[in-house]
C-alpha cells in the first residue's frame, strides 16, 4: 500500500500533464460533440449548403434561378471584393457559389429559339465538394428547364418561368426506416471517439513518467533494497497503472455520459454500456503502452515524443477523428492493426445499431475485446523488456 | 558567440528527442495523411450510397427512372453516386437494410409515385447528404417528367414525338477559379502539421536556453561564470536552436512538396521565409518558456497539442471549431502564434497578392520581438539572481 500510494505521489506533481491531456482534450472532445450537429435520425433532413448567388443580370430568369438555387440551402452575402470572394471559398464559407453573368436572360431565350446553346453560367465550389455537387445538380437541372421551356413553348422571359415552375412540382417522398434500436446521439459518438487521443496521450505519458522517476538509478536501488518483497511492489505499480488508465477513462466517458447522454442511459443502457467497454479497453491499452515506454526508459521529452506520435497515429490511422466511412481501403486495411480502429468500429457499431440482439452485442465485443488483447500483447512485451534489463544489471 | 552557437547544435543534434520529434513527427504524421487523403479524393466517399431498387411493374414501366439510374451508378460510370442491387419486393429490401447491406432503397407505387425510404442506421452514420443528393437526381427527373407531360398536352405538341426533357445540353457551367489554386481541403491538414512541427521545435530552444542557466547544472554554472558577455551566449545559443529547427522544418517541408506531392502553390522563396518565420517565432516562444523554472519539455507539447486545434489539425470537428472561433473573435485566433504560421502558408497557397502573407509574417516577428524581450528581461533576473 505504501508503494502504491508512493506512486500516486509521483504522479500528483505531474498535474500539468494530466491538465493539458486530460483534462483540456476532452473538454475539447466534449465541445466539438456539442456543435456537432445532433439532429434526430428518426426523421429525414435534407442537407442544406451554404451559397451565394452573384447575379450580374438581373432579369426573370436569372432572379428565377437564384431564388431556386437558395431554396433549402442557407444564403450567404459574401463582400466586395475579390479577397472576400477568395476567402469565401478557400475558408468554406461558402460551399458553392454561381454567377450569373449580364444579358443571360436575354441570352439564353434568343438561343433556345435559333437552337443554339445559351451563355454559360459560372460558378465555383469549395473543398466540401460534396455539398458543392447537390447545389450544381439544382443549379444545373434548372437553368436547363427554363432552356427546353423556352425552346419549346417560348414567349416572354416571365412565361418561360412560369412555365418552368409549373413543372418544378412534386417531389420524391424520403421516408426514414426505423431501426428497432435508437441510434446513439451522433454528438456523444463524435466525443467518444475523439476522446481516444485524449486517453492515449494522457495515460501514456503519466504512466511514462511516473515509471521514469521509479527507474532513477539511486530510487531503483533504494527500492530493490526494500525488505518489500518484489512481487508486491510490482502489484502495486501495475495497480498504479490501472488507476491511472481508469480515471483518465471515468473522467473522459463520465463526462461524456453526463454531457452528451443523460438519454441514452434511460433508453439505450446497452449501447452506451459498449460505447464505455471501448473506452475502457482503450484506456487499458494506452496503460499498457506507458508502461512499455516506462521500461525502455525513454526520457520525459521522449516519452511526450512517442505518446502524441503513436496517439496521433493511432487517432488518425483508426478513423477517431474523420469517421471510419471517409478512410480508403487501402488505410482500413493497415488500420486493422491498430487498437484504436477496433476501438472506433466498437462505438460507431454501438451508436448505429440495428437492433440490441445478442448476436450483435457479440460482434462489437469481440471488437472491444481485440482491443484489450493488443494490450495484453504489449503488456507482455513491456514486461520481457523489463525482465531483460533488470537480468542485464543483475550480471 | 560562434562557441555557444556550435554547442547548441552539437547538443541538439546528439539529443535523440530532438530528432524524435522535430524529424520523425511531422514526418510519419505525412504519411499518414498521405494515406488518408487517398481516399478524400474520389467524390464517392463523401457522396454515395448503397442503393437498392424494389422491382415492380410500375418500375419497369418507368423508361426513364431506369435510365436515370444507371447514369449515376458507379456500375457504368466512373463518377457515379450510388452501388445499385435490385429486390423482388419491399420486405427483401427492408431486410437487407436491417442487415446492413444497403443504405436506402427506392420504390414506384402503381400511380408512379417514387419514394426513397433509408435507414435509420444510414442517416445516423453518413448523415443525410448522400439521401439529399440521390433525392435531388430523382426530383430532376420527376421535373422533367412533368415538363414533357406539360409540353406534350399543348396544342402545339400534340400528336409529335416527346420533347427530351432531360438533356442538359443548353445550358452549362463553367468552372470559375476565383482562388490563386483551387480550394483543397487537405492542404489544411499540412499546413497545420508545419505550424505543429516549429512549436514542438520549441522545446529544443528550450532546453538550450535551460542549460545557460546556472542552476540547471555544473555546465550552466561555470557558463554564467565565464569571461564572455551571457548575452553572446544567448544569440549564439538562439541561432544555433533556429538552425536545427530550421533545417527540420525544412526537411518536414520538402518530405511534403516532394513525397505527399502537397501542392503549396508559390515559389521556393516565399515558402523559405515563411518556414524561417515560423521557426524564429518557436525558438523564441521556447526560450521565452526555457526561463520559467520547473518547465519540461513535455509541456511544450502539451500546449503545442493544445494550440494546434485552432489551426485544425484534428480532422474535420477541430476544423469546425477553429473556423468558429476565428469567425466569433478574430483577436484571439490571431494571438495563436500556431494560426499565424498556418495562415503563412495558406495565403501564399490561396491569394495572388502577398498582402496576408506578409502581414501574417509581420505579426510573427512581433511575437518574436516580444518572446525575446520577456526572455532577456527574465534571464537578467536569474543571473542577477545567483549573483
Amino acid at each position: 500500500m505504501g508503494s502504491y500510494k508512493t506512486c500516486m505521489r509521483i504522479v500528483l506533481p505531474h498535474r500539468i500533464y494530466i491538465v493539458i491531456y486530460l483534462v483540456l482534450m476532452s473538454a475539447i472532445g466534449l465541445t466539438i460533440g456539442m456543435l456537432t450537429h445532433s439532429g434526430s435520425t428518426a426523421t429525414f433532413k435534407p442537407t442544406a449548403a451554404n451559397v451565394a448567388v452573384v447575379d450580374h443580370d438581373g432579369s426573370e430568369l436569372s432572379k428565377a434561378l437564384a431564388s431556386r438555387v437558395y431554396a433549402g440551402n442557407d444564403k450567404v452575402r459574401i463582400g466586395n471584393g475579390k479577397r472576400a470572394a477568395q476567402d469565401a471559398m478557400a475558408r468554406d464559407y461558402v460551399s458553392y457559389l454561381l454567377v450569373i453573368p449580364k444579358g443571360w436572360g436575354e441570352g439564353l431565350v434568343a438561343a433556345a429559339k435559333a437552337g443554339k446553346k445559351a451563355p454559360a453560367l459560372s460558378s465555383s465550389v469549395s473543398f466540401s465538394s460534396g455539398k458543392g455537387r447537390l447545389v450544381e445538380l439544382t443549379a444545373s437541372s434548372y437553368s436547363n428547364m427554363l432552356y427546353n421551356m423556352a425552346a419549346t413553348l417560348g414567349g416572354r422571359q416571365k412565361d418561360v418561368v412560369s412555365a418552368a415552375n409549373g413543372a418544378w412540382k412534386g417531389n420524391v417522398s424520403v421516408s426514414v426506416v426505423k431501426s428497432k434500436a435508437t441510434p446513439l446521439p451522433s454528438s456523444l459518438r463524435v466525443a467518444a471517439e475523439f476522446s481516444s487521443y485524449s486517453i492515449f496521450a494522457s495515460v501514456t505519458v503519466v504512466i511514462a513518467v511516473l515509471m521514469q522517476s521509479l527507474n532513477k538509478p539511486e530510487v531503483a536501488r533504494r527500492r530493490a533494497a526494500s525488505s518489500q518483497p518484489a512481487r508486491t511492489r510490482s502489484a502495486s505499480l501495475l495497480a498504479a497503472c490501472l488507476t491511472i488508465a481508469l480515471v483518465a477513462w471515468a473522467w473522459n466517458f463520465g463526462l461524456q455520459v453526463l454531457f452528451l447522454g443523460q438519454d441514452a442511459t434511460a433508453h439505450e443502457p446497452a449501447q452506451l454500456a459498449l460505447v464505455g467497454a471501448a473506452e475502457l479497453s482503450y484506456s487499458l491499452f494506452s496503460a499498457a503502452v506507458g508502461f512499455l515506454i516506462g521500461q525502455i526508459g525513454f526520457s520525459e521529452n521522449a516519452s511526450n515524443a512517442v505518446a502524441n506520435i503513436f496517439g496521433m497515429a493511432f487517432s488518425f490511422l483508426g478513423g477517431a477523428w474523420t469517421g471510419l466511412s471517409l478512410l480508403p481501403d487501402s488505410l482500413i486495411a493497415i488500420a486493422h492493426f491498430t487498437p484504436a480502429y477496433w476501438t472506433t468500429l466498437a462505438i460507431e457499431g454501438a451508436s448505429n445499431m440495428e437492433t440490441v440482439a445478442s448476436a450483435a452485442v457479440g460482434s462489437l465485443l469481440a471488437d472491444v475485446g481485440i482491443c484489450a488483447l493488443f494490450g495484453i500483447a504489449v503488456l507482455l512485451v513491456g514486461l520481457v523488456v523489463g525482465r531483460d534489463r533488470s537480468t542485464a544489471k543483475a550480471s | 558567440m560562434l562557441a555557444s552557437f556550435k554547442t547548441t547544435v552539437l547538443s541538439l543534434l546528439r539529443d535523440k528527442s530532438m530528432l524524435l520529434w522535430a524529424l520523425l513527427f511531422p514526418i510519419v504524421l505525412t504519411c499518414i495523411f498521405m494515406g488518408m487523403f487517398s481516399g478524400l479524393k474520389t467524390a464517392y466517399s463523401a457522396v454515395g450510397s448503397d442503393l437498392g431498387v424494389v422491382q415492380s411493374d410500375a418500375f419497369d414501366s418507368e423508361q426513364g427512372l431506369r435510365q436515370t439510374l444507371r447514369s449515376i451508378s458507379l456500375a457504368s460510370n466512373k463518377n457515379g453516386i450510388v452501388k445499385l442491387s435490385y429486390f423482388d419486393s419491399e420486405a427483401s429490401a427492408r431486410k437487407a437494410i436491417a442487415d446492413e447491406k444497403i443504405d436506402s432503397y427506392l420504390t414506384v407505387d402503381e400511380s408512379g409515385r417514387i419514394s426513397l425510404h433509408v435507414g435509420q442506421r444510414s442517416l445516423g452514420a453518413n448523415g443525410s447528404l448522400p439521401t439529399t443528393i440521390l433525392a435531388s437526381v430523382l426530383n430532376s427527373y420527376l421535373h422533367a417528367r412533368n415538363a414533357t407531360i406539360a409540353v406534350m398536352s399543348t396544342a402545339a405538341y400534340a400528336g409529335s414525338a416527346p420533347v427530351d426533357f432531360s438533356s442538359s445540353d443548353g445550358v452549362s457551367i463553367k468552372r470559375l477559379a476565383l482562388t490563386k489554386n483551387a480550394p483543397d481541403p487537405d492542404v489544411r491538414y499540412y499546413f497545420s502539421l508545419l505550424a505543429m512541427t516549429a512549436g514542438i521545435g520549441a522545446s529544443a530552444a528550450m532546453l538550450s536556453v535551460q542549460r545557460l542557466q546556472p542552476t540547471a547544472s555544473a555546465v550552466g554554472a561555470r557558463q554564467s561564470v565565464s569571461p564572455t558577455p551571457r548575452w553572446r551566449m544567448l544569440v549564439g545559443t538562439l541561432l544555433g536552436s533556429w538552425l536545427c529547427q530550421f533545417a527540420c522544418m525544412l526537411a518536414a517541408l520538402l518530405f511534403m512538396a516532394l513525397v505527399a506531392h502537397v501542392d503549396f502553390g508559390t515559389g521556393a522563396a516565399p515558402l523559405l521565409l515563411a518556414t524561417a518565420a515560423s521557426s524564429l517565432t518557436g525558438c523564441a516562444a521556447g526560450a521565452m518558456l526555457g526561463t520559467i523554472p520547473h518547465m519540461e519539455g513535455g509541456m511544450i507539447s502539451g500546449i503545442t497539442c493544445l494550440l494546434s486545434l485552432f489551426t485544425g489539425l484534428y480532422g474535420t470537428a477541430s476544423q469546425l471549431i477553429a473556423d468558429s472561433v476565428e469567425a466569433a473573435v478574430p483577436g484571439l485566433a490571431h494571438a495563436n502564434p500556431l494560426w499565424q504560421m498556418t495562415n503563412c502558408f495558406y495565403s501564399l497557397l490561396y491569394y495572388d497578392s502577398y498582402g496576408p502573407f506578409l502581414s501574417s509574417i509581420a505579426a510573427l516577428l512581433v511575437m518574436t520581438i516580444v518572446f525575446l524581450a520577456i526572455a532577456a528581461l527574465r534571464m537578467r533576473r536569474i543571473s542577477h539572481g545567483q549573483l
